[in-house]
């Protein structure tokens, strides 16, 4: 039997030995094992038979290196995560499921959070906030802002047991543990879409809907996924080693609140808040919803998208790389 | 053909014995870098836990290898390292083919999805497709016995009938290495005896076999080479039935 070298480094990988997909370093284990039927095999129980399915999850043909770090490139890891899709999706279809199975409201509750927002807002601010316009123009302007902040801030504050609350299948089975973020991330979106369509919906009965900017809207929604993944990578992952993060979060939630046009409309603040404020990738967002839905121009113009949008890079980019820091033993303090 | 190879595999945690309390919080963290207390005395001060030291061994495909040692000796760490749950400190564990991890502790079933939904979802993490969990679920409902309660939530599961379930799943899935841990503690004396007779079945075949287990008694008929661990070091390695002898006597010995 050829043994691996062992000058090559700590790595972890799951090689296609067939194909041989992850390059040089796994190739010198490929030969070794052309196909499944080089196992030898003894005469056996018949529903014990060799997996002949070639959409198995986890192909039959894989040779694996487990040592003390990771060593997947960043390519070979999103080949990874594409390898486990199978898992992705059963995860995520339980995520949803189990949200929804024990609540009288079930789905409609994707309708009942942003019309809760709506009218807690339309009570407190606006008397306060929205005195002159036209009747109506103060509630499309939190319609706008509602299912974003609510798959924003929901998600958030739920991403601190991402990890948390799936030790028991961390310890049973290997997959890449960055699934886990994504399908409890991907609950949200499913709400986010199904109440941000009605709003669209409801502003277009009622005759407000600015048509010619809609097209933007998918740019919009990629944009808010991205976000709300990149808070959720940094604050699963923190949380799972300090769990004072928990603490932290709901703190800032409200802060972000008020810190965010959600119900009050930028044009009315000081030019030189707005410039700070922008720091908070919301702006941006909330100010392209309201550009896309209403045709309301962006407070501080395109200056407030990129940086919005650059602050959201940042964050997907350096949650990204400290998920893949301590992924190698995450599983030891979940 | 060699299906599973741990090479001078070792597994260190660390044991908060100082500072139960503040075990790797933000505030241990920010007094640490502050210097509190300074570093080298930290270091002398927090000791280190081997679970595994050095282990390496071998196991061919078609080999049924018993892992025996008291709790504690690190046979469920060494398990994990080679399932790729939990990567070992130093060392490396190569496997060839698709591993599957049976733990009889704790099902890591959701209680709030049913029996059905839950074979969906454990079958898909231990590797199954689509279409096998479809071809295989009759069987796994049948063997766990749960027929009658396959569309009721896990939650109103007795502990015995999830466990029974979680084992039924995981057995179903084919493997080319099998790990085995404390799986015959699971289920009532009839559910023991199936599960022993399909635990026969499953190790039969060309699959590599690594098996947890505190009944001595049906080693023999299971496995043909059994190691015993101790303090996370190989004590003995070498055909199932002397090894177990000399378990047996030692622990006899020293009790």
């Amino acid at each position: 039997m050829v043994k691996r070298p062992r000058d090559s480094g700590p790595q972890v990988f799951l090689a296609a030995s067939s194909s041989g997909v992850f390059g040089k370093k796994v190739w010198s284990l490929a030969p070794q094992l052309q196909s499944y039927d080089d196992f030898p095999r003894m005469p056996c129980d018949v529903s014990l038979q060799p997996n002949q399915d070639p959409s198995s999850l986890s192909a039959a043909h894989t040779s694996r290196v487990v040592t003390s770090q990771s060593a997947l490139s960043h390519a070979e890891y999103i080949r990874e995560i594409f390898r486990f899709r199978g898992v992705f999706w059963v995860m995520a279809g339980r995520d949803v499921l189990v949200r929804y199975r024990y609540a009288i409201f079930g789905v409609a509750w994707a309708v009942l959070r942003p019309l809760c927002v709506l009218i807690t807002f339309s009570a407190i601010f606006k008397g306060l906030v929205a005195r002159e316009g036209p009747p109506g123009a103060y509630t499309s302007l939190v319609l706008c802002a509602a299912p974003l902040w609510i798959f924003f801030s929901a998600t958030v504050q739920d991403s601190i047991g991402f990890v948390l609350r799936d030790a028991g299948l961390m310890n049973r089975a290997y997959f890449p543990r960055i699934l886990l973020i994504f399908s409890g991330v991907s609950v949200g979106v499913v709400d986010f879409i199904i109440s941000l369509g009605l709003v669209v919906l409801a502003l277009y009965v009622s005759g407000v809907l600015y048509t010619p900017h809609v097209a933007l809207l998918p740019l919009a929604v990629v944009w808010s996924v991205l976000l709300v993944g990149g808070c959720a990578l940094w604050v699963s992952t923190l949380n799972t080693r300090y769990r004072d993060v928990s603490n932290v979060v709901p703190f800032g939630m409200h802060l972000l609140l008020v810190m965010s046009p959600v119900g009050y409309a930028t044009s009315n603040l000081p030019a030189e808040y707005l410039r700070f404020l922008a720091l908070n990738p919301l702006v941006g967002l909330l100010e392209l919803f309201r550009y896309c839905l209403l045709g309301s121009p962006i407070s501080g113009g395109a200056s407030t998208v990129v940086i919005g949008v650059l602050i959201t890079g940042v964050l997907v980019l350096t949650g990204y790389v400290l998920f893949r820091r301590m992924e190698s033993w995450i599983n030891d303090y979940a | 053909m060699i299906a599973i190879e741990v090479s001078h595999v070792s597994k260190t945690f660390r044991l908060y014995k100082n500072t139960p309390s503040k075990v790797g919080s933000l505030q241990e963290h920010v007094l640490n870098a502050l210097g509190f207390p300074p570093k080298a005395l930290r270091e002398a001060t927090t000791p280190l836990f081997n679970a595994l030291s050095d282990v390496s061994f071998e196991v061919r495909s078609g080999e049924k290898v018993a892992l025996l040692g008291s709790n504690g000796a690190g046979k469920t760490t060494l398990l994990k390292v080679i399932a790729g749950i939990t990567r070992p400190s130093a060392g490396q564990v190569m496997t060839r083919g698709r591993v599957v991890s049976v733990f009889g502790i704790g099902s890591g079933l959701h209680s709030m999805l049913t029996g059905r939904e839950n074979i969906s979802m454990y079958g898909a993490l231990l590797g199954m497709s689509r279409a096998e969990i479809r071809r295989r679920f009759d069987d796994i409902v049948g063997f766990a016995g749960v027929e009658e309660f396959i569309d009721v939530p896990m939650k109103f599961y007795s502990s015995g009938m999830a466990a029974r379930l979680a084992f039924s799943i995981a057995s179903y899935v084919e493997a080319d290495v099998l790990l085995l841990d404390e799986i015959t503690a699971v289920g009532d004396a009839d559910f023991q005896r199936r599960s022993y007779e399909r635990i026969k079945e499953m190790v039969c075949g060309g699959r590599a076999v690594l098996l947890v287990t505190h009944h001595l008694h049906g080693i023999g008929e299971l496995c043909d080479r059994a190691i015993v661990l101790e303090h996370g070091r190989i004590m003995n390695d070498g055909r199932a039935d002397s090894v177990v002898d000399a378990y047996l006597a030692r622990a006899a010995r020293t009790a």
